[in-house]
C-alpha cells in the first residue's frame, strides 16, 4: 500500500521535472514576442532534440545574393514570430528577382544547434543571413565578427549588449528591435477613452520576457495620459515561460476576475494565454484589444470585439534591413527599430468616435516625435532605455 | 476593499477553478478504485477538448460538443483499458503512452484542420442561475451563479461517493481493486468491471477536458490542459481516493490559485489580505477542530490548542482588517507558488490515512 503511494509520487515528481526540463532546456522562450511561439518550444524539443530538420540545399550558381534564414526553436509557420521574419524575407526575394533556391531555411530545433546552422549557411557562401530570436544574439555576433563579407540581420536583437546605452555597433550586423511600449501605449490610450467604468485590465505572459513587460509598461502609461483617474487591473501569469504563454484557460479566468472587479476593456498580451482573456472577454460582450500582429485576423472568435491590436511590423523590418542588405536602401547597422502601432480598426471603424480616432493620431505623433516617454527609466524587467 | 466583492470574486473563481480539477480527479477514483492507475488523465482531457472545439464547431451546438468531448475521453480510456488489462502493458507507461500520444495528435491536428482553415469557436455554455437559490446574500453569487458545469462536477462528486460506497456494483469496484482474486471467487468479473470503470472515468476526463473549451475558453489551444490533469492526481492522492476528499483539496487548490491572481491585480494590499486571509482560515479551522473536539470527547489539552488557533486567528483577521500596512506588492512568483505551498501544508495533515487500493496496478489473471 504505502510503496504504491511511494510510486505514484514518485511517478508525479518524474513527470514534474521531465515536464519542467522541457521548458528549462528550451531557453528561447524568455524573449519571445508574446505570441504563441512558445507552443512549439514545448511540443518540438522533446520529440526531435537537437537535430537540424533541413540542410541548405547546394548549388545555387545563378545566384549573386544568397539569403538564409535560421529560425529561433520552433517551426517556419508558427503564425507568428518565425513566420513574419520568413515573410519578409520572401518578399525582399522577390522584389530583388531572386529565385527560388537562392534563399533557404534551417529550422532550429534547439538552442544549442544556432551556431551551428549559421555556420551552415556560411559554409555554403550566403551572402545574408537573417537569424531570429533574442537567445541567438551572441551566436549572431560572433559569426558577423568572423566573417565580415556576410550582412547579417536578427530579429529581437538589440546591439546595445552591454547596456550602456549605446549600440555596440558591428558594420555588417543589424538587430532589430521594437518600440512594444509604443503600440502598448496607443491600446491604452484607445481602452482609456472608450471605458465606461474608468475600469481597465490587462493580462500578460511572464514577466520574464521584455517585449510582454513593455507592452505592459506602455499600456498602463497610455491610460494614464489620457485619463488620469483610471484604475488599471494587471496581472501576469506565474508560470514558466513555457507554460505562460499557452494557458487559455487561465487567461480567461483572469479576464473574467478583471470584469467582476469593473473592467470593461480587456488587453491581452500573451499568446494563447492572452487569446484565452480576449475571448472570454469577448463572450461577456465587452471590447478587447489584441497584441504583436493584426489579430482580427489570426483570432477569429473575437472579431465582433476586437477594437484594434498593438502591433509590431516584423515583416517589414525583416523586409527592409534584407534589402538594405542586398544594396537597395541604405545599410544600418546596430539596432534597427521597427515600426509598432495599433492596427486597423476593422468592424470597430465606425463605433469609435472619431474624437478618440483624432486623440489617437495626435498621440502617435507625439511618440514618434520623442514629446511623450512610453517606456520610462527604471521600469523592471522591460529593457527600457536608462 | 476587502469587502463582500472580494470574497464573492474570489470564492467563486475557486469553484470555477476547482472544476476541471475534481473531475480529472473522479476519473482517476474511478479507474484506481478498480485497480488500474490511470496517469493520462491530462492526455485523456486533451484530446477531448480538442474533439469537443471540433464537434461544437461542426453541430454548431456547444451540448453536442460536450458530449463529442465526452466520448473521446471514454475511447481513449478504453485504450488505456485495453492496453492494461489486454495486453498487460505496465500502466504508468501507458498512461504516459497516452499522454504523448495526445499531445502529438492534437498538435497535428491542430495544425492540419484548425490552422489553415480559421474556423472560429461558438462560445461558451450560458451561467445558469439557479432560481431563488441565486438570491441568498452572499452564498448565492458563490455557489448558484455559473455555468452548468459546475453543478455537474457537484452532483458527479455526489454521485461518485454514492456509487462507490453504498451500491452493489460500487463494492464489487472496491473489491477488484483491492482483492481481485478474492472477487473472483465470489464471481465477480474482474476484467469486465476493471474495463467499465476506467471508460466511465474517461468519460469523467472528457467532460474535463470539454470544460476548457465549453466554459472556459471557447477554443481550442495547443496544449491548453497545461498539466491540469497531473495536478487532478495529486488532488486525488491528497483527497485520499474519496470524491469529497479530492472536492475539498481542488477547492482549496483553487482558492489559492483564485488569490494569486486576486492579490496581482493591484488594488488591494498585499500583505494585509494575507494576514486576515490567513486569521480567518484559522478561526474556522480552529473552530472546526474545537468542534469535533468536544463532539469526539478528546481531552483538554487538544480542546485548548484548538481554541488558541481560533483565538489567535480571530485576532488576526480584527488587525488585518484594521490596521494600516505599508504598501507592499509580494511578487507575483510567490503568489503562483501559492496553491501548491498552502495544498502541501494543509493536506500533509490529512494524508495520513492515505492508502490506494492495493491491487492497483496489478494485472489480474486467473488461475
Amino acid at each position: 500500500m504505502r510503496k504504491n503511494l511511494f510510486v505514484s509520487l514518485l511517478v508525479l515528481l518524474t513527470i514534474v521535472l521531465v515536464l519542467s526540463a522541457c521548458g528549462g532546456a528550451t531557453p528561447t522562450a524568455t524573449e519571445k514576442p508574446a505570441t504563441d511561439a512558445p507552443t512549439e518550444v514545448v511540443t518540438e524539443a522533446p520529440t526531435e532534440p537537437a537535430a537540424t530538420e533541413e540542410a541548405p540545399t547546394e548549388e545555387a550558381a545563378g545566384c549573386a545574393i544568397r539569403i538564409g534564414y535560421v529560425t529561433d526553436v520552433g517551426r517556419i509557420d508558427d503564425d507568428s514570430f518565425n513566420e513574419a521574419s520568413w515573410t519578409g524575407i520572401q518578399q525582399a526575394a522577390e522584389q530583388l528577382g531572386l529565385g527560388d533556391d537562392c534563399y533557404d531555411y534551417i529550422e532550429t530545433q534547439d538552442t544549442a544547434d544556432y551556431v551551428s546552422n549559421i555556420e551552415a549557411f556560411v559554409k555554403e557562401g550566403y551572402t545574408i543571413i537573417v537569424t531570429s530570436g533574442f537567445l541567438i544574439t551572441e551566436g549572431t555576433r560572433t559569426a558577423a565578427e568572423s566573417n565580415p563579407d556576410i550582412k547579417f540581420v536578427g530579429t529581437d536583437q538589440g546591439q546595445d549588449v552591454d547596456y550602456d546605452g549605446v549600440d555596440d555597433v558591428i558594420p555588417n550586423l543589424t538587430g532589430i528591435l521594437f518600440h512594444e511600449d509604443q503600440s502598448g501605449f496607443l491600446a491604452g490610450a484607445l481602452a482609456g477613452l472608450m471605458t465606461e467604468s474608468n475600469t481597465i485590465g490587462g493580462v500578460y505572459g511572464t514577466n520574464t520576457v521584455p517585449p510582454v513587460v513593455r507592452f505592459k509598461v506602455g499600456y498602463e502609461l497610455g491610460a494614464k495620459h489620457v485619463n488620469p483617474d483610471i484604475t488599471v487591473l494587471s496581472a501576469y501569469h506565474p508560470g514558466t515561460s513555457d507554460v505562460a504563454f499557452v494557458d487559455p484557460a487561465w487567461g480567461g479566468e483572469t479576464a473574467q476576475t478583471m470584469i467582476d472587479q469593473g473592467a470593461d476593456v480587456i488587453f491581452g498580451a500573451g499568446g494563447d494565454t492572452g487569446n484565452g482573456a480576449l475571448t472570454a472577454a469577448c463572450n461577456a460582450g465587452l471590447p478587447v484589444i489584441g497584441v504583436d500582429v493584426d489579430q482580427y485576423l489570426t483570432v477569429p472568435e473575437v472579431q465582433a470585439c476586437i477594437m484594434s491590436s498593438a502591433q509590431k511590423d516584423l515583416v517589414t523590418a525583416v523586409r527592409d534591413n534584407v534589402l538594405a542588405a542586398a544594396g537597395e536602401g541604405e545599410w544600418t547597422p546596430g539596432t534597427f527599430y521597427g515600426k509598432a502601432f495599433l492596427a486597423p480598426f476593422h468592424d470597430w471603424e465606425d463605433k469609435i468616435p472619431d474624437d478618440v480616432k483624432a486623440t489617437l493620431e495626435d498621440l502617435a505623433e507625439q511618440i514618434l516625435a520623442g514629446e511623450i516617454v512610453t517606456c520610462p527609466p527604471g521600469s523592471e524587467g522591460a529593457g527600457c532605455p536608462e | 476593499m476587502m469587502d463582500e466583492k472580494f470574497f464573492i470574486g474570489l470564492l467563486a473563481l475557486a469553484f470555477v477553478k476547482a472544476t476541471p480539477i475534481t473531475l480529472g480527479a473522479l476519473t482517476g477514483i474511478y479507474s484506481e478504485r478498480s485497480g488500474i492507475i490511470n496517469i493520462g488523465i491530462e492526455g485523456t482531457m486533451l484530446v477531448a477538448a480538442f474533439t469537443s472545439f471540433i464537434v461544437s464547431v461542426v453541430s454548431q451546438n456547444l451540448w453536442v460538443g460536450l458530449l463529442g468531448g465526452m466520448l473521446a475521453g471514454g475511447l481513449v480510456s478504453l485504450l488505456l483499458a485495453v492496453l492494461s488489462i489486454r495486453y498487460k502493458v505496465n500502466q504508468i507507461i501507458a498512461g504516459m503512452v497516452i499522454n504523448l500520444l495526445a499531445i502529438g495528435v492534437t498538435n497535428y491536428a491542430t495544425r492540419v484542420y484548425i490552422d489553415t482553415s480559421g474556423i472560429a469557436g461558438i462560445g461558451v455554455l450560458p451561467k445558469w442561475r439557479i432560481p431563488l437559490l441565486m438570491d441568498i446574500p452572499i452564498l448565492g453569487p458563490i455557489l448558484f451563479q455559473h455555468q452548468p458545469l459546475v453543478y455537474f462536477m457537484f452532483g458527479l462528486v455526489v454521485l461518485t461517493h454514492y456509487v462507490m460506497f453504498y451500491t452493489p456494483w460500487g463494492l464489487r469496484t472496491r473489491a477488484v481493486g483491492e482483492h481481485p482474486r478474492a472477487a473472483d471467487t465470489v464471481g465477480i468479473p474482474v476484467n469486465p468491471m476493471r474495463y467499465a470503470s476506467t471508460v466511465i472515468g474517461g468519460l469523467i476526463a472528457g467532460m474535463a477536458g470539454s470544460f476548457l473549451v465549453v466554459e472556459a475558453v471557447g477554443s481550442f489551444q495547443k496544449m491548453m490542459t497545461t498539466g491540469r490533469g497531473f495536478i487532478a492526481l495529486a488532488v486525488m492522492i491528497f483527497g485520499r481516493w474519496n470524491p469529497f476528499g479530492a472536492l475539498v483539496a481542488a477547492l482549496l487548490f483553487g482558492f489559492a490559485e483564485a488569490l494569486g491572481v486576486r492579490l496581482q491585480l493591484g488594488d488591494i494590499n498585499n500583505i494585509q489580505a494575507l494576514v486576515y486571509l490567513t486569521g480567518l482560515g484559522m478561526l474556522l479551522g480552529g473552530t472546526i477542530q474545537m468542534i469535533t473536539d468536544f463532539v469526539k470527547k478528546k481531552e483538554t489539552r487538544s480542546k485548548i490548542i484548538a481554541g488558541m488557533v481560533a483565538i489567535t486567528g480571530l485576532i488576526a483577521a480584527i488587525l488585518g482588517q484594521t490596521l494600516t500596512f505599508p504598501p507592499t506588492v509580494i511578487p507575483f512568483q510567490f503568489l503562483g507558488i501559492l496553491p501548491y505551498v498552502l495544498t502541501i501544508l494543509v493536506l500533509t495533515g490529512m494524508v495520513r490515512g492515505a492508502a490506494a487500493p492495493a491491487a492497483e496496478g496489478v494485472v489480474y489473471e486467473k488461475q
